[in-house]
């Protein structure tokens, strides 16, 4: 009973871990390739806020449980910054 | 908020704490002693023991021996004498080697401190367990891991202001333990998260790679040289006589004020192309970026002055300023000591507790003793007591290795690590209370006793200290008595009534 609620503990924290990395990496890329800022400040800038955001993105995945559509949801967050952190003329 | 995420959290909180728990001790205690670094190299290295000499001859004395001894070198570097370093420090680059030397700037004589790393060793310790890049990211993860633990620690226990007020030391050791993890934990809350916060920014681009891959395709060293928008003249082969670097420091105090210059970075010294830096110092503001003024070094012309940043970088600058804390001088500094010492027993609290917790589970349910258990709480002894017994060894190091051992610097360092290592043995033989008490008392005598071993191999025994006004040396050696007086403290509060038991080996 212990060992398999722990399991599923465990099973969540790596799909939070993984979502989480994904997203803040991405993203952290993708606002870095769009601000409108010198070169310096675009790359440092979102890098500041990628932190604590990902944090609080990682324990409100481990309160709720990445759920299917959370998952999903957020799999495709990080499907599109990856396309605008490579072509920003999308955006 | 639902049961079900509450217990998640918990889980979180408690494993995280645990598994990262025993690193992040020795990253806190190392990053408490690292606000001190450079007292602490003070008392490791007390040939450099001289008055600070103003900054005018004391450059004019530089200049010369760099000269002297380093006319071919590519780059020099001269840090002028300070309260807390108040020797010259020389450094250059030749054939591929780095060179410092240094120099009492009252006399000229150069000082031959004994090879040792001393205060830069615990800051190295501290941000990269003396293991490099892997060392880096392993840090790096406790530092992740922290703010997780802090995060889920605040939903967890929603009572945050009672908590505060809560300390029963006789509610039973479980009760106990816990309001004083949870006391420490709240006391020191803003700073836990901000050190661990900045303490990620400060190597950002290790961490979160992203931003700079995609606008440098993974060149740091122009991100570096952009953001601290550094200007250097290409270098010319030609041999070409510089402007005298007393006469810069001039137009640089006239800028910066009367003994605010730190240092000058000279590139390519006396040839074609010449670049002089000079460094305001950093101590009278929270940003660590030192304004800079550029000159040529075979003109004197002003090229660059550095004084304002762009707001993106300013925020980067203040908020590693936050966590090296140069900044407001000793009572910041002893501020960060202390709220870092809370943090790391705030750690340790945590890291009795999970087991007092499953002990006292497992005798309640008459269940036989977990053998994992059992070895999570050696090791808990294992991160704290012993790593506290090997840094107290490190400085014995510092006295006891002869001078002339080759690779000295090395072995103090081995010896951090040799004795943390044989304290492991001792932690899985004895009795878990034993063992924290032996081992707290050992790392709390061999504390006590080091300024008497300093008063007996080297002048600058702590009387001396004190009669001659040389407070950097007085306050490490004062340090070291507090801190071995409260060790033994724990150590014999643990004890009461348990001498007897831990004699018989029970």
């Amino acid at each position: 009973m212990v060992q398999s609620r722990t399991a599923a503990l465990l099973r969540r924290l790596t799909l939070a871990v993984a979502l989480t990395g994904l997203l803040a990496y991405w993203l952290t890329a993708a606002v870095a390739r769009l601000l409108p800022l010198p070169r310096a400040d675009a790359a440092i800038l979102p890098t500041l806020l990628a932190f604590p955001l990902a944090v609080v993105l990682l324990l409100w995945l481990m309160a709720t449980g990445p759920s299917r559509r959370r998952t999903l949801v957020l799999a495709l967050l990080g499907a599109a910054a990856f396309c605008l952190s490579r072509y920003p003329q999308c955006a | 908020m639902k049961t079900g995420a509450l217990q998640s959290l918990a889980w979180l909180h408690t494993w995280s704490g645990l598994v990262v728990g025993w690193l992040l001790f020795a990253v806190c205690f190392t990053g408490s002693l690292a606000v001190f670094h450079r007292e602490i190299s003070h008392w490791m290295q007390p040939e450099l023991q001289v008055n600070a000499a103003e900054a005018e001859p004391s450059l004019r004395l530089g200049e010369a021996y760099l000269r002297r001894h380093a006319a071919q070198a590519p780059f020099w570097s001269i840090r002028l004498p300070s309260a807390q370093e108040p020797a010259l420090e020389l450094s250059w680059q030749q054939d591929g080697a780095s060179f410092t030397h240094f120099l009492d700037a009252q006399s000229g004589r150069l000082l031959v401190p004994r090879p040792s790393e001393g205060g830069e060793f615990l800051v190295e310790l501290h941000y990269s367990f003396h293991a490099g890049t892997p060392g880096l990211w392993l840090v790096g993860l406790c530092g992740i891991v922290m703010l997780l633990a802090g995060g889920s620690g605040i939903v967890i226990h929603r009572r945050l202001f009672k908590d505060f007020f809560t300390f029963r030391p006789r509610a039973g050791a479980q009760r106990s333990w816990l309001d004083a993890h949870n006391l420490l934990g709240v006391l020191a809350l803003p700073f836990h998260l901000m050190i661990a916060y900045t303490g990620l920014i400060a190597s950002a681009w290790t961490f979160l790679p992203a931003a700079f891959n995609t606008l440098y395709d993974g060149n740091l060293s122009a991100y570096f040289l952009e953001s601290a928008q550094t200007l250097i003249q290409p270098p010319e082969a030609q041999a070409m006589p510089m402007v005298s670097l007393t006469q810069l420091l001039a137009q640089a105090e006239a800028h910066f004020g009367m003994g605010q210059v730190a240092s000058l970075l000279v590139l390519n010294p006396d040839h074609g192309g010449a670049t002089v830096q000079v460094l305001r110092q950093v101590g009278d503001q929270v940003a660590l970026a030192a304004d800079r003024l550029t000159f040529d070094g075979i003109s004197g012309t002003l090229l660059q002055v550095v004084d304002t940043r762009s707001p993106a970088q300013h925020s980067y600058t203040v908020l590693a300023g936050l966590h090296y804390a140069q900044f407001g001088g000793a009572p910041v500094r002893w501020l960060y000591f202390f709220l870092g010492l809370a943090s790391c027993a705030m750690i340790a609290t945590g890291l009795v507790l999970f087991s007092i917790k499953r002990r006292e589970k497992h005798q309640r349910d008459a269940l036989a003793p977990s053998r994992a258990y059992a070895v999570i709480e050696r090791c808990n002894v294992l991160a704290v007591a012993g790593f506290l017994n090997g840094v107290a060894a490190y400085f014995w190091a510092n006295r006891l290795l002869p001078l002339s051992l080759p690779g000295r610097e090395g072995w103090e360092i081995a010896t951090l690590f040799l004795v943390w290592l044989a304290t492991l043995p001792h932690a899985l033989l004895r009795p878990a209370r034993c063992a924290w008490i032996e081992q707290l008392a050992s790392a709390g005598l061999l504390c006590l006793l080091l300024p008497l071993l300093n008063g007996l191999t080297t002048e600058a025994h702590l009387l001396h200290s004190l009669q001659h006004g040389r407070w950097a040396m007085a306050s490490v050696d004062l340090s070291f008595m507090a801190t071995g007086g409260l060790l033994m403290g724990i150590a014999w509060k643990l004890a009461e009534g348990r001498i007897l038991e831990c004699k018989r080996g029970r």
